[in-house]
């Protein structure tokens, strides 16, 4: 008898010790997959926002649009001229006056050149690498080869701000049956990069906003973007983040 | 050997196996929530940080006596020194470029209780300080997509 009832005893206990390890685990399970799911919404909510807080509202920084994606063109640098010399800028490149994520490479970074006079940005193509100079008062310096040989002296000069910038798309993708959110570096030629993912199928949409508040029909009205991105979860409601970017390059 | 000591020896197994498993899971959890709180503390902290730089460069705006413009090339003035709800901190500090377009530097950082940054954000905006306001005080105006988060 006392056998018979130790066994049954021990038979409740597993069956019990099984059930509570079986629903921790999926509770966990569940939980990892959430906490995976949210990240990849903080990574694609922060690309989308790195990339279009900085562009100019109702200005040419966004190239395309679609409620896909965008292409937008990215600051990845910022200097100060302190010379000009022919069509070589000489740019400061010691902190603070450089502040890059990565020095400006031709073929794939373009320049914004802020003028003196008539403030605003003259877009020029990089045409050669830049090379280690210095500047008249010994600096350190980086000669930047920009076609300007035909501004008006005094349009732009020691003090000038300088930008440099390169094409980016942002677009959601599919690969191997599921969507992910993708970058390409479009001057690079490189096909486009997982970023975040996978995301729920429809789980992704963009809108542009005029200043009017009104959608806008072309990026150069662009003066906000609202965007939605969902990531399916295994069980319950799919984690989603929403938001809107407004275009605030000129403040 | 007594049978009696045998099962009880088994239940003992199975408790510390049953033990061992719940106990595994449970710090399996904790440290998954602990993982997510630190990041999105660190999301809330850079948010808060952001807000302070916003509003050292808003406060910048509204000007400045003149003698406080740096004058040599390189030359800083710190302007601004705000505290937000956080608490974070900003600071704006202007820097002649060498020309008339001069740099609005903000600054925000959130500090935990001990006293380490959790938060930490830059920003810039270019400015021209070729108006005045009828107070003398120096009114800068925004250089166009003068603004960035700098890296």
């Amino acid at each position: 008898m006392e056998v018979l009832v130790a066994t049954v005893l021990t038979g409740v206990l597993t069956v019990l010790l099984a059930t509570i390890l079986a629903r921790a685990a999926a509770v966990l399970r569940e939980r990892s997959g959430r906490i995976a799911a949210e990240h990849s919404l903080r990574v694609a909510g922060a690309a989308v926002r790195a990339l279009l807080e900085s562009p100019q509202a109702a200005g040419s920084d966004l190239a395309t649009i679609s409620p896909g994606g965008f292409l937008a063109r990215v600051v990845r640098g910022s200097g100060v001229v302190c010379e000009w010399a022919g069509s070589d800028l000489v740019v400061r490149h010691s902190p603070p006056w450089w502040r890059a994520v990565r020095e400006p490479v031709r073929g794939r970074d373009s320049l914004l050149v802020g003028k003196l006079t008539d403030p605003g940005w003259i877009t020029v193509p990089l045409r050669a690498d830049p090379r280690s100079t210095r500047c008249p008062d010994g600096m350190p310096a980086l000669a930047l080869a920009a076609a300007l040989d035909s501004l008006v002296p005094g349009t732009i000069g020691p003090g000038s701000p300088i930008r440099f910038f390169e094409p980016v798309e942002l677009r959601v993708y599919g690969s191997s049956g599921s969507d992910w959110v993708g970058l390409r570096l479009v001057a690079t030629g490189e096909s486009i990069q997982p970023l975040a993912g996978p995301i729920a199928r429809a789980g992704w949409g963009f809108e542009y906003l005029a200043r009017d508040g009104l959608p806008a029909l072309a990026p150069e009205e662009v003066a906000a973007v609202g965007f939605r991105i969902a990531t399916p979860v295994e069980r319950g409601l799919p984690a989603s983040v929403s938001g809107f970017v407004a275009l605030r390059g000129g403040w | 050997m007594d049978p009696a000591q045998n099962i009880r020896g088994m239940a003992l197994l199975l408790a510390i196996v049953g033990l061992t498993s719940l106990g595994a899971i449970t710090i399996t959890g904790f440290l998954l929530a602990r993982a997510e709180r630190q990041a999105g503390r660190a999301a809330v902290a850079r948010v808060q940080a952001r807000g302070a730089a916003d509003a050292a460069l808003t406060e910048a705006l509204l000007g400045w006596p003149e003698i406080r413009t740096p004058v040599a090339v390189g030359a800083e003035t710190q302007l601004v020194v705000v505290t937000v709800p956080g608490p974070a901190e900003g600071t704006a500090t202007l820097r002649s470029l060498g020309g008339p377009v001069f740099a609005l530097h903000g600054e925000g950082v959130r500090r935990d209780r001990g006293g380490s940054a959790i938060g930490f954000v830059e920003t810039e905006l270019l400015v021209l300080l070729d108006s005045a306001g009828p107070d003398s005080l120096v009114r800068p105006r925004v250089y166009p997509r003068g603004w960035r988060i700098l890296p």
